[in-house]
């Protein structure tokens, strides 16, 4: 197809055309079968990007909606079993300062980690091969394959949240926080969002992994203060003040 | 659940419709679904041989097909949207029995839950697996490509607004790479004659 017709075509399936414009186009496509097959490979095409979108926008709200749901879920256990000898406790100061000093004493670097740890699942359509290298790797928990692309010139905001991923999986806090905290400045640069919540999330737990937690509160502070934000209820179910008293203890 | 329970808005079913339609509200409105839907939508599946697993992979594909029946304005409302889901569950969760071959819990649903709400459920149902196989061809379009088409039809960005969210310095180079990934998508299409005349006749419906 000759390139001034097919733009003309793709302006018309995008509707950009006026309507003197469109009228031409119907008329060529009222006589020309092959255009016609053109314009709907155009649509179809268009189409399926929109459907990929939604596919990917529903996998994320799911993947939101099943973790906050599950964080739900468990206090109401503690609950039940607790909760009366919680109220009589409550009740009595002296308990509650020997709890204080108890857990002055039992807050460690680990047990914080591992209240705000949620190890990241790698949205996709479940059922559909859409995967490319990257995702493949990740999916493997081949960390190091992750991080030898996103080591790769151009790496985009999804090459560097995923490096920062595989860090944390290596148990390398310091590096996962250079990769998030590469992608947030970048992200600033490009005045982009992408991975933005996630990064967010996990540069804060890569400080408290890290032995920062001076560092971690403030952007916990900022999570916590942001309802809309992906880890809103994540930063909440987590304790602060057990980070403070790990900043304390440094 | 936090943040569901302080950020999904209430709303009727014409306003759930209207959101979904929204650019801005969609988020809001699928929230909106999985709080007020999903758990109905999980027994369904789970009371039908179905696994936890089984629940959640089934209703990630019933609200995807469900909000682009909307967004297509292909939802006509004769029944209301809770309806509408329980029933597009029944009929996914059976493709997908049908699928794994598990013939006898298949009879089961077929006889208990033989009423349909919408005689063109069938046809969400075939037309999603149609925008599936092209799914599979945007696949091999690559990563940068996905991007550029993503921005352009699904968030709806100017080729201006585009310029923040990519690696390059000037409108006209990404309407350029615009059109040549769409181009390289619509040529994949067209080799394959037989799924492009399918999706031909599903335009031609609406």
């Amino acid at each position: 197809m000759e390139p001034y017709r097919y733009d003309l075509l793709e302006q018309y399936a995008d509707n950009q055309l006026s309507a003197d414009e469109r009228s031409r186009v119907e008329a060529s496509l009222n006589n020309d079968p092959q255009l016609r097959n053109e314009l709907t490979a155009l649509i179809a095409s268009a189409e399926a990007v929109r459907y990929y979108g939604i596919s990917q926008l529903v996998g994320e709200i799911q993947q939101e909606y099943l973790a906050t749901k599950q964080q739900a879920a468990r206090p109401a256990v503690a609950r039940s079993i607790f909760g009366p000898a919680l109220r009589v406790a409550a009740s009595i100061i002296i308990i509650a300062a020997a709890f204080g000093v108890y857990k002055y004493s039992s807050v460690n670097t680990n047990t914080v980690a591992a209240d705000y740890y949620m190890p990241y699942e790698l949205n996709r359509v479940r059922g559909e091969a859409n995967t490319n290298t990257l995702e493949n790797a990740y999916n493997n928990k081949d960390w190091n394959a992750v991080i030898s692309i996103a080591n790769q010139a151009n790496a985009g905001s999804k090459e560097l949240f995923l490096a920062g991923c595989a860090y944390l999986e290596l148990n390398q806090p310091s590096k996962a926080a250079a990769a998030f905290e590469q992608l947030i400045a970048q992200n600033r640069q490009t005045q982009n969002n992408y991975f933005q919540d996630e990064a967010e999330y996990y540069l804060a737990l890569s400080y408290i992994r890290n032995d920062q937690p001076s560092k971690a509160i403030p952007v916990l502070k900022k999570i916590r203060a942001d309802q809309s934000h992906l880890y809103y209820g994540k930063a909440h179910e987590a304790s602060l003040t057990d980070l403070t008293i790990l900043s304390w203890k440094k | 659940m936090q943040v569901f329970m302080k950020s999904a808005a209430k709303y009727s079913d014409e306003e759930l419709v209207d959101a979904i339609g929204n650019k801005a509200g969609m988020n809001q409105a699928i929230r909106y679904i999985y709080q007020s839907y999903f758990e109905d939508l999980s027994s369904l599946i789970i009371h039908n041989s179905g696994t936890r697993q089984d629940a959640e992979d089934t209703i990630q594909e019933v609200i995807v097909t469900f909000i682009d029946v909307v967004r297509n304005g292909r939802f006509r409302g004769e029944s209301s949207i809770k309806t509408f889901l329980m029933s597009l569950t029944r009929n996914i969760w059976l493709n997908n029995l049908r699928k794994k071959e598990r013939s006898s819990a298949r009879d089961v649903i077929f006889e208990k839950q033989r009423e349909q709400v919408e005689d063109n459920m069938l046809e969400h149902i075939a037309e999603r697996e149609k925008k599936k196989q092209v799914l599979l061809l945007l696949d091999q379009a690559g990563e940068m490509c996905k991007k550029i088409l993503l921005l352009f039809y699904f968030q709806e960005l100017s080729m201006k607004e585009m310029l923040a969210h990519l690696p390059y310095d000037n409108e006209q180079v990404i309407r350029n790479k615009k059109s040549k990934c769409l181009q390289k998508l619509s040529e994949q299409l067209k080799n394959n004659p037989a799924l492009l005349n399918s999706l031909a006749g599903i335009m031609k419906d609406k």
